[in-house]
This record gives C-alpha cells, structure tokens and sequence, in this order.
C-alpha cells in the first residue's frame, strides 16, 4: 500500500506511563479520517509520533513506502496543525505563512491570503497577540492552504466561534473536493465533524479500539423514539446504549439491526457521539 | 535542500538579535568618537569588541536549541537537517561576525579610539597577513566553540524536567563560585599541583601560535557537538521550557 501513512506496532511511553501501546493503523489515500478519543487517549501522542515529533519507543510509521521517522522526504508530505504554537513569539501571521510557503512545495500563498481575508485574520499582526481563536485560524489557514498529501488537524476549531467553525467546514470540504488528499481530523466534538468523516478511529487508553468506515459504524445500531412508555417496551431485553428522555418524549439508541419496531415509534440512524461515549465508557 | 531552509530560518531568527547588538555597538563607537573629539583625549579604549561578538554567539547558540528543535521538528525537516544546518550557520555567522567586528574594530582605530583584539594582546608578535589571518581563524574558532557551547546549554535546558532544572541552576554555579575557590583555598598544594603542571603548560602552549587556540576551541566546538547531537537526536517538541 504504497500512497499511505501505515502505523506499525507503535509504542510510546512517557516514563512508565504507557501513552501508546503496539498501534496499527493505516490512513489511506484521499480518505478524510477522524481520529476520536478521550482526554489522555494518545490521539495527539500518536499524531506527534507519525510526524516525528516524538520518538516511538517501538514501531515504525511507514509513509508512501518509506520509512517515516528522520526522513525529510516522507515528512515534508505531512503537514500538522497541533494544537499548540510552535512559532516564536513575535513570529506575525505573515511570517507563518511565508515559512508554510518555504517548507511546503505546494503551499498556495494566494489562496492562503483570501483565507485571512475570510476570516477576518490580520497578517501583520504577532501570534502572541492574537486571541485563542485567531491563532486557531492562523494555523488553520496554513493548513488548508499547505497542499500537503496529508494534513493532520488537532483540535482545529479550538476557540472558534459558530460562524469561522462553520467557514472552516465548508473550506475543508471544499478543498478536499477540489484537491483530494488525506485528512485526518482529531477533535472532541463529533457530532459537527461527523458528516463530513468517512472513517472513524477511536483510540482508548493508548489502543486502537475502532478504525471503521463512518457509514459502517452507523449501522451498528439505531435510534428509536417516540412515547417514554413506548420506546422503555421496545428496549426490554436489548442493548441499549443511551437514552435522552424530554418530559414524556424519549429517544434510546440501540446496537444490532430493527426489529419488529412498533408503528408508534420513529428510527433513525446510530448517533456516532452516543456511539463513541458508549465505547470509552465501557 | 531543507539544510538550505533551516539555515535562512536560523538566519531570520538570529537577525533582529544581530540588528541589536551591531546597533549598540555602532553608538559606542559614535559616543567614544565624539568623547574623544571633544575632550581632545587620545585614551579612548574600546576593547569590548571581541568579547561581545562572542558572547553574543554564545547567547545565539542558547537561544536557537529550543526554537529551531520546535519548528524544525514540526515542519518537517528530520533532526540530522536542522543539526547540520545549525552547525553550518554557527560557523558561518562566527565568520561573519568576526568580520564585522574587525571593520569595526579598525573603524575606531581611524576614529582614534583604541579597539585591541584579545587576540592582538595575546599574540603581539604576531604580524603581517599572515598573522591577521592565524588571528582570523582564531577569533572564528573561538566563536564557533561558544555558539556550540550556548547550543549544548540550551538543549541541555531544554531536555531537562523542571526539577532537574533547578537542581542544575543551583549546582553549577555554585560548584564553580563556590566549590572550587573553597577547595583551592582548603588545599592549596593540590591548587599549586594543578596550576602548574596543567593550566601553566596548557597556557604556555596556547602563547606559542594563534594556531594553538583555534585548535583548543575547535576541540571544544566539536565536543559541544557532539554532547549537543545526544541532545537532538531524540529530542522531543516540547512547547513548555
């Protein structure tokens, strides 16, 4: 599988803490992944480490066929937004994307510029000047516009109010029709980014625990709703997994296929937030 | 070609550090210039030159452990690259500063203020083209083993936990303030044993040629280096210390 990033047996420890134990994963060519898990996961641990940002204890991070650790080649193909700066302070808005431009081939300046102008983000202006969110956007825009096959988003909406979270949805979209690359997305808040996902890996306490197309893990159960009374009768005797209740409205979401569901009750397709606070709660 | 890259992203950082420094300097001059023009004083000394230029790698070298370890790391480039560009750029920034302090040192001499190299004290005997290029050597090398120093320093501060930090800010200095004065002072026959059959020795030789230094801080630049590489190459992007 040569147009990958493949995930060998990867080990971190920090100490004697585990962060990541014998991880296999691959993302795949123009694929749009999100990688979900709970604080302290090791979604960013295992991020860091296919960008050589970490040295992996064991395993290896094979990337388009070559071997992805200390190769300037295989790396240059990845472009990461962490979560955190990693500029010097007076480092400006401009001169992130210019450094972007000087790393990245096929970073598009141009493009990067509109999206400043979008997003109302002031090039002249120092990083450390800006607010959570517009450094968000900052790194946001150096990613959209990279042109790197992969691009890895930790957390990208960190600090984003409803309209730019928006704007960034639609430019990734956008993009990723326009020039199809490999995305993956690691955040919390799975229900904006989970119609824009094809495939979802959840990690839990350091191992993979899903790494599944969305569409897959969708039909792994179903929703029901309807009359409390209801909606309890059809759940006796099966596995359910969440349950919202509204003054006498209640909506359960269920593993396994429907069936024999009453004509009183509506179904609808799995939530994927319910699905994944079942799985790491368990 | 991300060598390249690294070295013009060393380069940026160091700049305005480097607009500073030159700044002050270019006062000085100015300022010891018109004290002379108008005291009609021929005693200006302004032999802090050499010493600045070093120190100011010195301080380089600190700084760009931390910083390019971040952005190289999270830009793509591998720990051998941005290690080998910033070898090359300490080397060639040694070079350039050593060149622009010279201009700047025989400046004040045309503007009547004394600027003597250490180098020139050191060596007085020392003369012709020749002579000015051992002393060129010199006063690279020199610089070159500080930057490296500064880069060990840095990445030693950067790979260390918070603990180990303070325990080494603590220890060092007061090892060396303290400690070695005191032990000298308590045995002073082991203080008179080492001065003489190593520090006067070594001194002696490093007073025979310009040559002689510029291979004592070579020595010590290539050990920085490679102290500094154990450092990078499992170095980490830690954005906090």
């Amino acid at each position: 599988m040569n147009n990958s990033i493949q995930v060998k047996d990867l080990t971190v420890q920090f100490g004697h803490f585990t962060a990541l134990e014998k991880i296999n994963v691959t993302f795949g060519e123009n694929r749009i992944y999100g990688l979900l898990g709970r604080n302290g996961a090791g979604k960013s641990t295992l991020l860091s480490a296919v960008n050589n940002r970490l040295f992996p204890n064991e395993g290896e991070v094979i990337i388009d066929g070559e071997r992805g650790m200390e190769n300037d080649n295989a790396q240059g193909k990845i472009y990461y937004m962490g979560e955190k700066n990693i500029y010097p302070d007076g480092t400006s808005v401009k001169q992130l994307l210019r450094w972007s431009r000087d790393f990245y081939p096929n970073f598009n300046m141009e493009y990067a510029c509109q999206l400043a102008e979008r997003f109302q983000l002031n090039q002249k202006k120092k990083l450390k000047s800006l607010s959570t969110g517009y450094l968000t956007i900052a790194k946001l825009i150096g990613a959209l516009a990279s042109g790197a096959p992969y691009t890895f988003f930790d957390e990208p909406v960190l600090g984003l109010d409803a309209n730019h979270r928006e704007l960034f949805y639609q430019e990734l979209i956008r993009q990723y029709s326009e020039f199809p690359r490999t995305i993956v997305i690691s955040t919390h808040l799975i229900e904006e980014v989970s119609d824009i996902i094809e495939q979802v890996v959840i990690i839990k306490d350091g191992r993979i625990l899903l790494d599944r197309p969305v569409e897959e893990v969708k039909q792994m159960g179903y929703m029901v709703s309807g009359k409390a009374a209801d909606v309890d009768a059809y759940c006796a005797g099966r596995q359910t997994i969440g349950e919202d209740q509204l003054g006498n409205l209640k909506r359960a979401c269920l593993l396994g296929q429907p069936e024999e569901v009453p004509a009183s009750l509506d179904i609808s397709a799995m939530d994927l937030q319910k699905l994944f606070v079942q799985l790491t709660n368990a | 070609m991300k060598i390249a890259k690294m070295f013009k992203w060393y380069w940026q950082n160091a700049y305005w550090g480097l607009v500073g420094f030159y700044s002050v300097m270019a006062f000085l001059l100015i300022f010891g210039f018109c004290v002379a023009l108008f005291s009609g004083s021929d005693e200006i000394v302004m032999n802090n030159f050499s010493p600045s230029t070093e120190i100011t790698l010195f301080v380089i070298g600190i700084l760009l452990f931390p910083t390019g370890v971040r952005f190289g790391l999270s830009s793509g480039v591998s720990r051998k690259t941005l290690f080998v560009a910033l070898l090359l750029f300490l080397t060639a920034l040694s070079a350039g500063m050593m060149l622009i302090s010279s201009i700047g040192e025989q400046l004040g001499e045309w503007m009547g203020i004394e600027t003597h190299q250490l180098q020139q004290l050191l060596y007085p005997a020392v003369t012709g083209f020749g002579g000015w290029l051992s002393i060129c050597f010199c006063r690279i090398s020199l610089g070159l083993s500080l930057g490296a120093m500064g880069y060990f320093i840095g990445g030693a501060y950067y790979r260390m936990n918070k603990v180990l930090k303070i325990v080494v800010s603590i220890t060092v200095p007061a090892l060396l303030f303290l400690g070695m004065p005191l032990f000298f002072i308590a045995f002073p026959s082991i203080a008179q044993g080492v001065f003489e059959s190593l520090i006067s020795p070594l001194f002696n030789w490093l007073l025979v040629s310009p040559y002689c230094l510029s291979l004592l801080c070579l020595g010590f630049a290539a050990l920085f280096g490679v102290l500094s590489w154990l450092f990078v190459r499992r170095a980490p992007v830690k954005i906090a210390g």
